[in-house]
């Protein structure tokens, strides 16, 4: 380190003791010598195609290139002035910065300008560390300072035709000394301790717990009842308990139900049986035990003669008035007071109809009962369900507790950059503790992330219309449909922070363009934790749940034309069905299309019921690809919970051996013409860079400018390869991944990281949300063909 | 130790007592000392924290300390995806679902089998919990120990001889005391490690 090679900015003289301090704390760590000098892989990406004699083709993407690039200049340094002025500074104020010179960087490298990339990467680098809680907020700015100054002198020589390199020579020594080692070997970041107030952190729960506190949201309404968190939980378990008997007792219902049937089926038999046995007693000659007795044949024939004498006269004598059973058709007739003329038969066929006789009265008393405890039965129910909803509500605060963060956050916005209006509805919408409480960080996260790049479409004077963002919940049954939007073009990277959060409450995710033409998230939860609304299907004898939200129609597979069509059981890898089973018409489940033409069916063996189950996560090495809940059923047994989309895509990955039977749809793209490839990237001249290389090599080329338009842009045309930047504005690539996740019609799309992040924890990143490939820009062109052909080669 | 009195176990037990009231201090304590290393390890008594296991035609014994519940084989299992043949299925136990192993087809690594009248183990380790099927369980050790003593030393090689070491952590009268924390670990490690469909 020489103090010839500072920057004027930097000289040691002008910096205070503390300063100095800092600088020689850094001065133990090292750069990234990598980065400092553009390394043999920094090429353009159509070094090789374009021919070296097409200095037009390079001059055009030169234009392009600087325009675009000051525009990104003016964005970073006004972000920077805005940041040098605040009274606070947060780190996600530094996610401009970091996406600006991220997009030069990768810009920069595929127009030859070598310096502009290296110095752009510095700029990057510098506010990723921030970000991260690596750098200080206030030594980043010290860094940004003289890195933004010497990127605006590069770029103004590549204005004058010639890129100057002086204006990186002059800035690598000092942020040399500014600066950190950044290779994966370094030591653990250390919390830093930043000198600014930060923003305050909310204490939600304590907030949630004693609303009383919240002066203003809550002083008009009547105090409320303190109780231990804990006695809450224990009634609610209990009532839940409570609730889920409801199926075991619905069981224990129908399976008396089914006895007394069983009972009455056996009455009616020994009913018809008994005339059968009288007729038969009456047929067969009396016992030979008497006739052994008898000493000769004339007692014999006297014996024979009273006896059809003795039967005439008990017919004779029970003429008149039958005393026959309720309900023999007075076959057997009785005498008690003639008991000594009845042969063992006859008490027999006594004792039969006695017995019939308390059958049915048994019967009759036990049906009685069972329509009483039919009765009770579903007043207990209905009581149990009340008592359960009333333990809920016990639990269930307004949204409107979510605000007063959100409104500070968006005050604060508001005065360090531009007026933001911030509306709101349904406030009062209730939804549980829990629930609220594991939404209410990430959804402020969401915000901070989303505006903190807003400042660049704020800043440039060009909207008509004031800056909007809202906040609309609506109730829908037991689930909260929850939208935030934004009227302007915000930060990409928003849905990393709330995807695991909105998994924990079973909760969905869905975004789209809305009608300010700004980008709307869209949330889905319960209002309560646990319980879902689900339906019960069948494959081969496994039971099965799917959340009512993934499923928008069942179909009987006749009148509907799918453009993908699975088998549950092979997606679950179970072994095919019995012949009844594949010889039925099956029902399919068909899928949310969103604004997709694609429809997305899956085939089940029966759709067996509706049901409202309380879910439990499973423990983690029992989660497989789409099944990461369970519930218990009226029987005790484990009903696994499924994730359809999740299944489809992990299938697609890495499931599928056979083609699925899939029906020929126009909304496919048809496979067998020219693959067609979504250029995702936010600069214009990689993305004319890349169009021009893949065009020549006969691909069909759709583009995007962000990760919104790629989205729009994947539901519509289903392209076969993605090519897809990392940083972009409104999605970023991390953020598309997810969402491509949601929709099972994406499921085949190949998709190519093409970034200039190296990182192995990029790449880690990409590969575990579903990217097939990361390359590093710049890549040549030979490797980026070749990777796309053998992608498209794979089934 | 070839001068000390021989004693026989017909003697009385009267006699055993004036036996050993003959020996000085030094004799008594080397011949404890030998009867120690003779009888060590004894079928009897037997650790009372173990349960002696069978596995269709073989026997093992668990330590009692993860044992959580003893119940009848279920009538019912649900199938989960991409698991290893050794295991069942899942069932409910309490409000969680539980994964229910074969335990002789997890040792010997062969599919898993379920018969009407075994014998549901529910074990627990490090709050994970892992349901075992075995075919009997005997809660009084030393009566069986002494039943079966004849089919476990016509068995050679011994059935548990293709266990890893340290699956067993000690052996009582040839029968081998598995270690159920490591089973436990191990199974449910083998089954979160979830491969692809085609592998």
């Amino acid at each position: 380190m020489t103090n010839d090679n500072f920057h004027p900015f930097f000289d040691e003289s002008e910096l205070s003791s503390d300063d100095l301090a800092i600088l020689k704390a850094f001065d133990s760590m090292n750069w990234d010598e990598s980065a400092s000098e553009p390394d043999e892989e920094m090429l353009p990406p159509v070094q090789r195609l374009a021919p070296e004699d097409d200095a037009n083709f390079l001059r055009e993407m030169r234009v392009l290139f600087v325009e675009e690039a000051g525009e990104d200049l003016a964005t970073m340094q006004r972000v920077w002035h805005q940041l040098e002025n605040a009274g606070s500074i947060s780190a996600e104020q530094f996610f401009p910065l970091r996406r600006g010179g991220h997009k030069i960087r990768g810009s920069a490298g595929a127009v030859n300008c070598f310096s502009m990339a290296t110095i752009a990467g510095y700029i990057e680098d510098i506010a990723e560390q921030v970000v991260q809680g690596q750098l200080s907020p206030t030594l980043g700015l010290l860094a940004l300072s003289p890195s933004l100054t010497a990127l605006e002198e590069t770029l103004q020589s590549v204005v004058a035709g010639s890129e100057d390199e002086t204006p990186l020579a002059r800035l690598t020594p000092p942020l040399k000394v500014l600066t950190y080692d950044s290779s994966p070997a370094a030591a653990p970041p250390q919390a830093v301790v930043e000198t600014r107030p930060p923003l305050p952190e909310p204490d939600l729960l304590s907030s949630l717990l004693f609303p009383e506190a919240q002066t203003s949201s809550t002083s008009t309404e009547m105090p409320f009842l303190r109780v231990e968190p804990f006695r809450v939980e224990q009634l609610l378990m209990h009532s839940q308990q409570l609730t889920e008997l409801r199926a075991t007792l619905e069981n224990s219902q129908t399976q008396v139900t089914q006895a007394l049937q069983e009972l009455h089926r056996a009455q009616v038999r020994l009913r018809q049986l008994q005339p059968m046995l009288s007729t038969l007693s009456a047929s067969v000659p009396r016992s030979p035990l008497l006739e052994e007795q008898s000493s000769s044949s004339l007692i014999s024939r006297i014996l024979a003669q009273a006896e059809q004498r003795g039967t005439h006269d008990r017919l004779r004598k029970l003429k008149g008035p039958a005393r026959g059973l309720p309900g023999t058709p007075g076959v057997v007739l009785w005498d008690e007071l003639d008991m000594e003329h009845y042969s063992e038969q006859d008490l027999f066929l006594r004792s039969l109809a006695e017995a019939i006789a308390d059958v049915s009265l048994s019967s009759a008393r036990v049906q009685l009962a069972c329509e009483q405890r039919e009765l009770m039965l579903q007043q207990y129910l209905h009581q149990a369900a009340q008592v359960h909803n009333g333990v809920l509500q016990l639990r269930l605060v307004p949204l409107r507790l979510l605000l007063p963060e959100l409104r500070q956050f968006i005050q604060l916005f508001s005065a360090q950059n531009q007026p933001l209006e911030f509306d709101v509805q349904g406030e009062t919408v209730e939804v549980d503790q829990a629930v609220l409480d594991t939404l209410a960080r990430p959804l402020l996260q969401l915000f901070q992330i989303c505006l903190a790049d807003a400042t660049i479409s704020l800043g440039n004077g060009e909207r008509p219309q004031p800056a909007r963002s809202w906040l609309h919940a609506q109730q829908l049954g037991n689930e909260v449909a929850l939208e935030i939007g934004f009227s302007m073009p915000v930060s990409g990277g928003a849905l990393e922070s709330i995807r695991e959060p909105l998994q924990r409450i079973n909760g969905s995710f869905s975004l789209g363009r809305n009608p300010a033409n700004g980008v709307s998230f869209y949330f889905r939860f319960p209002r309560a934790q646990g319980a879902a609304h689900c339906l019960l299907v069948r494959v081969g004898s496994e039971h099965f749940v799917v959340p009512a939200a993934q499923v928008q129609k069942i179909s009987d597979y006749q009148y509907e034309t799918l453009s993908m069509l699975y088998d549950l059981g092979t997606l679950l890898g179970l072994a095919p069905g019995s012949n009844a089973d594949q010889q039925r018409v099956h029902p399919v489940l068909i899928l949310p299309t969103a604004n997709s033409p694609v429809l997305v069916g899956v085939k089940v063996d029966e759709v067996i019921d509706e049901v409202e189950l309380a879910m439990k996560p499973l423990p983690r090495y029992l989660q497989r690809p789409g099944i990461a809940f369970s519930a218990t059923d009226g029987k005790g047994n484990v009903l696994l919970f499924l994730d359809l989309p999740e299944l489809i895509r992990h299938y697609s990955l890495y499931g599928q051996k056979a083609p699925m039977p899939v029906r020929e749809d126009a909304a496919l793209p048809q496979r067998s013409g020219t693959a067609t490839v979504l250029i995702a990237d936010d600069s214009v001249s990689m993305r004319q860079s890349l169009r021009q290389m893949l065009s020549w090599a006969q691909y069909n080329v759709l583009e995007a400018r962000d990760g919104m338009v790629a989205l729009e842009q994947l539901l519509e045309h289903v392209p076969d390869v993605l090519l897809l930047d990392i940083e972009m504005p409104n999605l970023n690539g991390y953020d598309l991944l997810r969402a491509m996740r949601a929709y099972p019609q994406l499921a085949h799309v190949k998709t190519v990281v093409l970034t200039s992040r190296s990182s192995e924890k990029h790449k880690g990143q990409a590969r575990a949300l579903g990217a097939h490939l990361y390359l590093t820009k710049p890549v040549v062109s030979d490797v980026l063909l070749s990777t796309i052909k053998e992608l498209l080669a794979t089934p | 130790m070839s001068e000390q009195p021989v004693f026989t176990l017909s003697t009385s037990s009267s006699d055993y007592a004036q036996f050993l009231a003959q020996m000085d201090d030094s004799a008594f304590w080397e011949y404890a000392g030998i009867l120690a290393q003779e009888n060590a390890p004894s079928p009897s008594p037997l650790d009372p924290g173990l349960l002696l296991c069978t596995l269709e035609d073989v026997s093992c014994l668990l330590p009692l300390q993860h044992l959580r519940e003893i119940l009848s084989a279920p009538r019912h299992y649900t199938l989960l995806p991409m698991t290893p043949s050794w295991m069942l299925g899942l069932i409910d136990w309490r409000g969680e679902a539980i994964p229910v192993l074969d335990l002789s087809a997890y040792l010997l690594q062969h599919p898993a089998r379920s018969r009407a009248d075994d014998t549901l183990l529910v074990t627990e380790h490090d709050h994970c919990f892992v349901g075992w099927l075995v075919s009997a369980v005997e809660a009084s050790p030393t009566s069986l120990l002494e039943a079966d003593a004849g089919a476990f030393a016509q068995t050679t090689p011994p059935w548990y001889e293709p266990l890893p070491a340290d699956m067993i952590t000690q052996m009582y009268a040839r029968l081998p005391l598995l270690d159920l924390a490591l089973l436990i670990s191990e199974a449910t490690h083998a089954i979160g490690s979830v491969p692809a469909y085609d592998e």
